[in-house]
């Protein structure tokens, strides 16, 4: 599926409460009508559900019962999103619409990485048939920009105000040490607008856990311009700090930048990094674990 | 096990009738997670939907979160949930059955009681489902193993009626219930299918079935209004579910099942033993009701036994109580007031219950209640004229 094959639909009412430039909100756009078009296999999905942990959908995507989606949402406690949605998928297979229907998890990366990370690898490893997108801003949104598990190291959050100390979770090993059917990270930018209609249709498309990390430009959390998401987006994958990854039957495959662009061009635009930047040494030790990081994901590849 | 659910009559622990009625009442999906002494309930299940002799979808889950979240899941999407748990099972679920609570979903949940820690215990209490009692959860107590059977179909059934559609607990005592072996009457799988009948979900509250044009956004933020009229539902609710155990006790349970399984008395609220024109009445729940009749048997004295506690049946028991004068309540519960919460529930609504309370509290940490320990403490409690606020703790010397 091609960009070209998609018209993005009437998905996001503009009553929605999300912040301006809000990368995840034309990211969902984008996801809904990626899949409520004919997937690769011909075949055509109806969404039963979207749902919602605690976040900044909970209060974005509708009102007194009004769904501003366009599609039917099912909002539950910050830990539970992932159990939620294989109880709702269990009833579509026990009526017979296994095949037809999709249920969808919508989660924060503070959902996923952290608080719901027990029920995530539980679902996981059952092998639920979902399709669970974890939406990352890298930090806490809804409560204001407080550090989360994704958020990397040496930015500054409300709650670490000199710039993290801990180190990122590696969610994309988690992930893959769970022998899911399929993980992709991916982000939507001009330039990587086909690898990310690609991935989301594919994973729309199988059966069993699938697993889509959305890196979500937040302009208030990442003190950066409201018009920065398509932009700062492209930047996260040029410099490597988001690598694009798809695993699918157990081999990885690498998105390699076509030119390599220095990490300091993403950290620039965002005052999150504004001690970092000023910090030669604790800058260097960054860049080297982003480097590692590539490395060991080339070399994942190669197996 | 092989083939088919049995029925008719049979030796069962609590444990094992409880997996028989959840069989019964064919859930979609039933959660798995081990805590003693609940354990064997979610085996039995394990090994029916194995073995294809029921149709549920058993899962084996990663905590009793994990199971609870999960139940709201299969519910929301209109499907009927159980799962069985304990004290520290029950107690970690707490936000999401809040959150199943008041979303209304009547997912029904067996649950073995024992008592919640500190300090580590697997003996019986009450201190595990009682710490819900100011949730809008349906609880029922059983005081004997055929109970244990009978309440899962209750539960299901008053759950998933129209203006009730809340959770449900089905509790018994551990050990007690949970691991003793006594005679009971198991009914057909058509006659639990003439009393529960597939689930009606509530449309108010559910996913609808798939349609393109009329989506739902349910449990998103409303305006005040709203969601005040959906706290006050809850009240109704629990109101109506007062109503339908009256009327389901009257009418279908004893016109499909009949004679033997019978809950007529006290409309099904509480069952009674002993002389119920005596100045003295006994209340207790769940299997130390068996232990104080036998105790008090020839005694001048009338037993109760709550089989509902939520909802509170205090119009059903001031009815009966009217007469009495004297009140004494064994709780194996307490709260930071002293009192334990049966007695709190009494002394709560004076205008219904105005007689002297005698409360006693005991049972904790495997304390063997004997019989002579029950005998004792009621003449005691007869004899003298000691100040309602006073509670005494069974066994205690000092
Ligand atoms: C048990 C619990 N703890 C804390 C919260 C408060 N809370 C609501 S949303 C949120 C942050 C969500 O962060 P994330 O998952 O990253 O999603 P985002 O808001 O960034 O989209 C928190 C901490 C909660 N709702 N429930
Ligand atoms: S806080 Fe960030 S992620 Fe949340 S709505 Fe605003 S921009 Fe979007």
């Amino acid at each position: 599926m091609k960009p070209k094959d998609v018209t993005v639909g009437q998905f996001l009412d503009s009553r929605h409460a999300l912040c301006p430039g809000c990368g995840s909100a034309a990211a969902m756009a984008h996801v809904l009508s990626i899949v409520s078009k004919p997937l690769p296999s011909g075949r055509t999905k109806k969404i039963r559900a979207v749902v919602f942990p605690a976040s900044c959908w909970s209060i974005g995507s509708g009102a007194s019962g009004e769904s501003f989606l366009g599609v039917n949402l099912v909002n539950v406690p910050f830990i539970a999103a992932s159990a939620v949605a294989e109880g709702i998928s269990i009833m579509s297979e026990r009526e017979g619409r296994g095949e037809e229907e999709l249920t969808i998890a919508w989660a924060g990366d503070g959902s996923s990485f952290d608080i719901g990370m027990g029920l995530l690898s539980g679902a996981a490893s059952r092998n639920a048939d979902i399709l669970y997108v974890i939406n990352d801003n890298q930090i806490y949104g809804n409560t204001g920009a407080q550090e989360s598990g994704a958020t990397p190291e040496g930015a500054r959050t409300t709650t670490s105000v000199e710039g993290k100390e801990g180190i990122q979770k590696d969610i994309v090993s988690i992930m893959m040490a769970h022998s899911i059917p399929y993980f992709a990270s991916a982000v939507l930018s001009p330039t990587t607008l086909t690898d990310f209609y690609e991935k989301v249709a594919t994973a729309a498309d199988m059966r069993g856990f699938r697993c889509l990390h959305l890196l979500s430009v937040c302009p208030p959390g990442w003190k950066c311009p409201t018009d920065s998401a398509p932009e700062l987006g492209e930047l996260a994958v040029s410099t490597r700090i988001f690598p694009l990854v798809e695993i699918k039957n157990g081999t990885l495959r690498l998105t390699h930048p076509k030119r390599v662009k220095p990490v300091e061009e993403f950290l620039k635009y965002q005052g999150r990094f504004s001690y970092l930047m000023s910090d030669e040494a604790r800058l260097n030790s960054v860049k080297e674990k982003i480097e590692r990081k590539w490395k060991y994901l080339s070399k994942l590849e190669e197996l | 096990m092989n083939g088919r659910l049995p029925f008719g009559p049979m030796v069962l622990t609590g444990n094992e009738a409880a997996a028989l009625a959840f069989g019964l009442a064919n859930p979609d999906a039933f959660g798995g997670y081990p805590i003693t002494p609940s354990t064997e309930v979610t085996e039995e299940i394990a090994e029916l939907a194995l073995k294809h002799i029921i149709d549920t979808t058993y899962r084996n889950l990663d905590s009793e979160l994990a199971s609870i979240a999960f139940g709201i899941g299969v519910s929301t999407a209109r499907g009927r949930y159980g799962t069985a748990t304990s004290s520290q099972g029950l107690a970690l679920m707490c936000e999401l059955l809040h959150w199943a609570s008041t979303a209304r979903l009547p997912i029904v949940i067996a649950n073995v009681n024992r008592s919640l820690g500190s300090p580590w215990s697997i003996h019986p209490d009450q201190s595990d489902s009682l710490l819900f009692r100011d949730m809008f959860l349906l609880q029922f107590y059983c005081k004997n193993v055929q109970e244990v059977l009978d309440m899962v179909l209750w539960a299901y059934r008053i759950a998933e009626g129209p203006g009730v559609s809340l959770p449900a607990l089905v509790c018994f005592d551990g050990f007690m219930l949970s691991h003793t072996a006594e005679n009971i009457i198991i009914p057909s799988k058509e006659k639990v299918l003439e009393f529960l009948p597939k689930r009606t979900p509530s449309e108010n509250f559910n996913l609808p079935q798939y349609r393109a044009d009329e989506p739902r956004n349910i449990s998103c933020p409303t305006d005040w209004m709203k969601h005040q009229a959906r706290k006050r539902s809850l009240v109704d609710a629990m109101q109506t579910a007062e109503g339908n155990i009256r009327h389901l006790v009257r009418r279908e349970w004893t016109q499909i099942f009949g004679g033997a399984m019978q809950y007529e008395v006290n409309d099904g609220f509480f069952s009674e033993a002993g002389n119920s024109q005596s100045d003295t009445a006994v209340i207790s729940m769940g299997a130390i009701a068996g232990t104080i009749e036998e105790a008090t048997r020839g005694e001048d004295i009338g037993l109760i036994s709550l089989r509902v506690f939520r909802p509170f049946p205090a119009k059903a028991l001031h009815a009966k109580l009217v007469h009495c004068k004297k009140i004494v309540v064994f709780d194996r519960s307490i709260l930071p007031s002293g009192e334990g919460i049966i007695a709190n529930e009494l002394r709560s609504r004076t205008a219904l219950f105005p007689q002297q309370i005698y409360g006693f509290v005991g049972g904790f940490g495997g304390q063997n209640l004997s019989e002579k320990d029950f005998l004792h403490e009621i003449r005691t409690a007869m004899n003298s004229d000691h100040p309602e606020a006073n509670t005494y703790w069974i066994g205690d010397k000092s």
